[in-house]
């Protein structure tokens, strides 16, 4: 076999193969061996045609073909072994030069080379997370707003900005038929009826009769109505008043459950806060270091592990439309988008995942961070030991312990060490230091197995490509490396 | 009637490809010739010794021609056609059927 290999830009490689005639011949006689068994000739019964007649039933170009499906995928691994190439998947582009000789060209995507940068030395600094009084009191006061009542004022009053009005409605507008609304709630001060005749729906009494004059406004986005004039009659039902509720001790335990004084309220909401900045903190904070990472990397790919990455956003969009009732075409007719255009919006992000992808499992391989099978089982220990019930949690130990659901564990895992490691990297601290003690406490041999020796171990069993399109592929839904599916986000209930 | 026009073709099935094997080579000859025709048309043509010619009759087919409207069809008959097996002297071949 010859070869003639070319490195192309975005690690490709170009080889041009030529196989040796001998082996041609040997693969067409096995070709023509498959085909009698499905063609007729007149004259024999199936498969028992000479291979002559057969060859020259079907035309030599079909037994060219049919013998290409062996001969060519063969060649390839061949030709790709022989010049030590690293593979990343089929090739993208196979073309035949000539078949006598036989003579082809393809094109291999190369696994992607990543430099990695001095990850070491990035550093980035935690920010203490704060909750002031008045952050406490906004949220109590969203609270109230949130449960106001709306009420007639007592005594009655005229209605003014910040009210809401039952009304019986006609519109005449100018040069069409008019419109009768009945039993109409408006509010005021919302700003969602035109700022003229909200302007004079003020000051109206309860009971009462009004004709309004308004110009549209010449922005209207109906055009036909547009700076016309229109006459409003109006009869007011009821005017209301929002009413927000006390803030007692009834009202606290009324909008959380387990607190029943106000105290206690903000004490929930001041906790609830500080959990919620810390969660913003430790991922901007991860984005962060990420970033600085990705930055003093460089990592040479080819464009098709990007392609992939489109395809799984478009996947998952597709699956986020099924949610609701539609289909990918029905998106893009709405959007005006064809599918080539929705492809391009996702570029940039696509390759930006990849690259963050890759240099991390790069940071990942060279810190040795394996997650070994008993970690997985500690961790299903320790989702399953707070369930009280003994069958009930029997059964769900059982679930976790299905591949799919190990799976997805291990991933979680990984990507926690990670993130963890590259965290106290550069701050000198782990992304959640509470667990990595918790965890070192209670299996420190579990760690010490993780160690980097191991770790070359297995990222030789499974094979570069093996690991890298894990890597890649499965980097949406909790894959080992990507900041969407910090744990956070990635609970295992909402994997299944 | 030229030795041309008395064999028509070989016959190549199955069966025929296996009697090669033993140097018996079968055509398709005019209904009209004889065993003595065959072996010296045989020999003419391909320029071979034979040792022995036998022949058959394959009679035609009654064929049927479905048509729309008529309720039992046309009856035909399909050609009939005279089959010669010939026996080459030992060691001999004919070109036409190599590789066969």
């Amino acid at each position: 076999m010859k070869v003639q290999t070319e490195t192309l830009p975005g690690r490709r490689a170009r080889l041009e193969i030529e196989v040796e005639e001998e082996r041609v011949g040997r693969e067409m006689d096995r070709a023509l061996r498959r085909i009698s068994n499905q063609v007729t000739v007149p004259g024999f019964r199936r498969g028992r045609a000479p291979r002559v007649l057969v060859e020259r039933a079907v035309g030599r170009d079909y037994v060219l073909r049919e013998a290409s499906k062996e001969l060519v995928p063969d060649a390839i691994a061949a030709a790709v072994e022989q010049e030590k190439l690293e593979a990343l998947s089929e090739p993208q582009y196979l073309n035949m030069l000539s078949t006598e000789p036989f003579r082809f060209e393809v094109v291999i995507p190369l696994l992607p080379e990543v430099q990695l940068g001095d990850y070491k030395s990035v550093r980035a600094e935690r920010k203490p997370v704060t909750v002031t009084d008045e952050d406490v009191e906004k949220v109590v006061n969203d609270l109230r707003e949130e449960e106001a009542e709306w009420r007639a004022p007592e005594p009655a009053r005229p209605s003014r900005k910040g009210d809401q009005m039952v009304v019986d409605m006609e519109e005449h507008i100018e040069g069409s038929e008019p419109e009768t609304e009945e039993g109409l709630t408006v509010a005021l001060g919302e700003e969602v009826l035109m700022p003229e005749l909200e302007a004079q729906l003020e000051g109206l009494e309860v009971g009462k009769d009004y004709e309004l004059e308004v110009t549209m406004p010449e922005d209207h986005p109906n055009k036909d109505v547009a700076g016309r004039k229109a006459t409003y009659k109006v009869h007011v039902k009821e005017i209301r008043e929002k009413v927000l509720p006390e803030l007692n001790d009834e009202f606290a335990a009324r909008v959380a459950s387990g607190v029943s004084t106000v105290e206690e309220l903000r004490q929930r909401v001041r906790q609830t806060l500080h959990e919620r900045r810390e969660t913003e903190e430790r991922n901007r904070l991860l984005e962060d270091v990420i970033n600085q990472i990705v930055e003093r990397s460089s990592v040479d790919m080819p464009d098709l592990l990007v392609e992939r990455e489109i395809d799984h956003q478009i996947e998952h969009l597709e699956e986020d439309l099924k949610r609701s009732k539609l289909t990918l075409d029905q998106f893009l007719a709405f959007t005006g988008k064809s599918r080539d255009q929705l492809r391009e919006e996702y570029r940039d992000r696509a390759r930006e995942r990849v690259v963050r992808s890759l240099v991390l499992s790069e940071v990942a391989k060279a810190e040795g961070i394996t997650v070994e099978p008993a970690d997985v089982d500690q961790e299903i220990g320790r989702i399953t030991e707070s369930i009280e019930e003994d069958a009930r949690r029997d059964e769900t130990r059982e679930l976790l312990s299905g591949d799919t659901w190990r799976r997805s564990i291990e991933n979680e895992l990984y990507d926690r060490k990670l993130v963890n490691r590259i965290v106290e990297i550069a701050t000198g601290e782990p992304l959640y230091p509470e667990e990595a003690e918790a965890r070192a406490e209670a299996a420190p041999e579990a760690e010490e197995q993780a160690g980097p020796g191991e770790a070359e171990a297995t990222s030789e069993e499974t094979g570069a490509e093996a690991e890298f399109a894990s890597a890649v592929e499965e980097a949406p839904p909790g894959g080992p490396v990507s900041v969407e599916s910090a744990p956070s986000e990635a609970e295992p209930g909402e994997k299944s | 009637m030229s030795p041309y026009e008395l064999i028509k073709r070989p016959v190549i099935t199955e069966k025929n490809t296996m009697l090669m094997e033993h140097g018996q080579y079968t055509f398709e000859v005019a209904p009209t010739a004889t065993k003595h025709e065959i072996k010296e048309a045989v020999e003419k043509i391909f320029n071979v010794k034979v040792v022995s010619v036998n022949t058959i009759h394959v009679p035609g087919k009654t064929k049927i021609k479905r048509r729309r409207g008529i309720p039992r069809g046309i009856v035909g008959r399909s050609k009939g056609r005279k089959k010669a097996v010939v026996k080459l002297a030992e060691g001999q071949r004919i070109e036409l059927f190599e590789g066969v």
